[in-house]
């Protein structure tokens, strides 16, 4: 993803949902969105590593709501050790 | 399939020894096979009375099992690996195990066999050569002392440069480093538990293998169509077609660490703040230079690398691999990535493991901020968190067992009782652990207390459930994890003793396996059946742990995981929770204290 989007830190203002997140993100990392987000699920896509503050927002059981100094990671499927 | 090259040093003896059909089937080939002969092994010596509790790993009485599998060469993808296993390890005292990849197994098929069973020890050293079905022991004085690549090139010149593979130990096998490894093909090792220094104690250096015979595959054309279906799902797998293929293991550097389980100085943290400094996007950058992958794998993920200059230069090395990266790196404080690199080159050069090597230099530097070791035992070496230089040296001085290098040559376990605090040992069964911290995923804690072999990451590979699935399982619960690890376990079994990358179970399940080992013995073997068989391969592996004494007191993990919380990161406050899931894990098991049950025995036809 560092690759592609030439990028490997960027910070993002939302209003604190998901959608809001991955429009910031986009404006600042264009195709963001259309690689990460799941529009027909309004969720992540299925194959991303989504943590927010270090926890997988797949094994939230909350909606997701960002706050003011959120740490966001963001990785494609990858493997290893 | 079935036929070993049984070797006696002691006596000079060569022969061919071919186990029955049921017990091919029974344990399918690679470590399953080498497990049924080394209990076999076991058994006649607790008929002549040994006590295999007290038997000593470096005695002749020892026998060391170099095994592939019925997939190693076939062209089964990623299928380029061999197993070896030994009654007792140096480092663990327990059952030794340890896989590799490169080109060996494949090529010690076309030699004509399927395996090499060692017993007894040579007076001086030697080593085998097996070219086209002949086999016989050779002097190897010239290249005793010798590091593994010069004695890898000196034994392809002597034997045919391209169409030989060498399996050898390095100087720290010879000097009886208690986690000296076997290299073969330069950079490929048979890594943990010490296999190598068994090599050192029978004054065996190398096994040269080459050849041109066939490998047998029972139904090849069917073979040839599944082969075709699996390699179509290992290249469209996001993971297997393109992530290890890109980056390699060293990615997963940021990915854990920023899941806060990267441990740190020993064990002390759980989040690495220059993770960024040693990551896989930064070797990659910086010294990745091209790749080179094991013999019929479509993956690819091993990395050439070069640092060009400095202190830390080197002109070709392969790796650094994501645990390596980790014990050399943030175990010990170092951020230092060209400095990581030198270590491991010297590792493979030497021939030690990287894991155990890392981790107990981390363990020597946190019994030295503790206090435990005096300035007189290190003679000026600064073994403090951090030191890059002082890392890369102690790499020198165990293999050669100079000075503090002595007591690092015994593993962190007992380098840690010498100084009077055990409990700084990370390790589990005495192996160190690698490069997860259980606290911050359950299923790794269960993994790490029950594995086999001791502290490590591949009996079972919860990772793969709890961080890098797609819609991963909590790695916070405990609640399901006995079951996903017990499952992964036997599973492993399969994938061990059909000898092929454990990374192809990223897109091949145990069905795939079925319909491909099927097609290779001509066996009509189902799903079903094959996690029988990688139950049973479990099961007599513990079998013949009980019998040397381990039991269930030893299915723990160090003090620090299970009583002291992550300080700090996204697992912060967690501990590792085994008592939650011990219990459940033994009932799935049909164990005892972890001891097999008679009737789960009886079950297995154990």
């Amino acid at each position: 993803m560092r690759d592609k989007y030439k990028v490997k830190e960027v910070e993002v203002d939302c209003d604190g949902g998901l959608e809001s997140f991955m429009d910031s993100l986009d404006s600042k990392v264009k195709g963001a969105r259309r690689d990460l987000f799941d529009n027909e699920k309004k969720s992540v896509k299925e194959n991303m590593i989504f943590l927010l503050n270090g926890i997988n927002v797949k094994n939230m059981k909350e909606p997701i709501k960002f706050k003011d100094g959120d740490l966001v990671s963001i990785f494609p499927p990858i493997a290893g050790g | 399939m079935g036929r070993f090259l049984d070797v006696n040093l002691t006596k000079g003896k060569l022969s061919d020894y071919a186990p029955k059909e049921n017990i091919l089937r029974m344990f399918l080939g690679g470590k399953g096979l080498a497990l049924s002969i080394i209990m076999e092994h076991a058994r006649n010596l607790a008929k002549k009375g040994v006590n295999l509790a007290e038997l000593d790993p470096f005695s002749p009485d020892n026998v060391l099992v170099f095994a592939t599998g019925p997939a190693t060469g076939t062209g089964f993808p990623s299928s380029g690996r061999y197993h070896v296993m030994a009654l007792k390890s140096p480092l663990t005292g327990s059952v030794a195990s340890a896989n590799s990849g490169g080109e060996w197994g494949p090529y010690l098929k076309f030699a004509g066999y399927d395996g090499v069973i060692i017993r007894g020890a040579a007076e001086k050293p030697v080593y085998i050569s097996i070219m086209d079905g002949k086999a016989e022991l050779r002097d190897a004085s010239r290249i005793w002392g010798r590091n593994t690549f010069d004695t890898t090139t000196m034994l392809k010149e002597e034997h045919g440069k391209g169409d030989v593979s060498v399996a050898c130990i390095g100087p720290a096998g010879e000097n009886l480093v208690r986690f000296a490894n076997i290299i073969n093909d330069e950079h490929r090792a048979a890594g943990r538990t010490g296999v190598g220094a068994i090599m050192g104690s029978k004054k065996l250096k190398a096994i040269v293998a080459g050849g041109s015979q066939r490998v047998t595959i029972a139904k090849p054309e069917d073979f040839k169509r599944e082969q075709k279906d699996a390699l179509k799902k290992v290249k469209e797998n996001s993971i297997t077609g393109q992530g290890l293929p890109t980056y390699g293991t060293a990615i997963l550097v940021n990915i854990i660490n920023a899941h806060g389980i990267f441990p740190t100085r020993n064990f002390q943290e759980s989040v690495f703040p220059e993770a960024e400094a040693i990551s896989g996007e930064k070797l990659a950058e910086k010294y990745l230079t091209k790749r080179r992958a094991c013999w019929g794998c479509p993956i690819g993920c091993g990395r050439v690398s070069r640092v060009p200059s400095g202190p830390f230069a080197v002109e070709y090395t392969e790796g650094p691999e994501y645990e390596s990266v980790w014990a050399l790196g943030a175990d010990c404080g170092v951020k230092e990535l060209d400095a990581i690199i030198k270590a491991n080159h010297l590792c493979d050069e030497l021939g030690l493991d990287t894991i155990s090597m890392g981790a107990t230099i981390a363990c020597a530097m946190e019994l030295v901020q503790r206090k435990k070791i005096g300035a007189e035992r290190l003679q000026g070496l600064k073994l403090e968190f951090g030191n890059a230089a002082a890392m890369v040296e102690a790499v020198w001085r165990t293999a050669y067992r100079v000075g503090i290098g002595a007591d690092l040559a015994e593993g962190s376990k007992r380098l840690a009782e010498k100084y009077g605090a055990p409990e700084l040992s990370m390790s589990v069964k005495k192996l160190e652990m690698p490069a997860y911290d259980p606290r911050g995923v359950q299923g790794m804690t269960l993994n790490y207390a029950t594995a086999n072999r001791g502290g490590c990451h591949v009996s079972g590979y919860a990772i793969a459930s709890e961080v890098l699935a797609p819609q991963p399982v909590d790695r916070f619960t405990t609640e399901g994890k006995a079951q996903l690890v017990k499952t992964l376990q036997d599973f492993t079994c399969i994938v061990n003793s059909a000898c092929v990358c454990l990374f192809v179970t990223f897109a091949l399940g145990p069905s795939d396996f079925a319909k491909l080992l099927s097609t290779i013995t001509g066996w009509d073997l189902t799903e079903n059946e094959l996690l029988k068989t990688g139950e049973r391969i479990y099961n007599i592996e513990r079998q013949i742990m009980n019998m040397i004494g381990i039991d269930g007191k030893e299915d723990t993990l160090p003090p620090r995981l299970l009583k002291e919380k992550i300080r700090d990161g996204p697992a912060k406050g967690h501990v590792s929770k085994l008592d939650a899931m011990l219990p459940e894990y033994y009932e799935l098991r049909g164990w005892a204290n972890g001891v097999p049950k008679e009737e789960k025995l009886k079950e297995l036809g154990l």
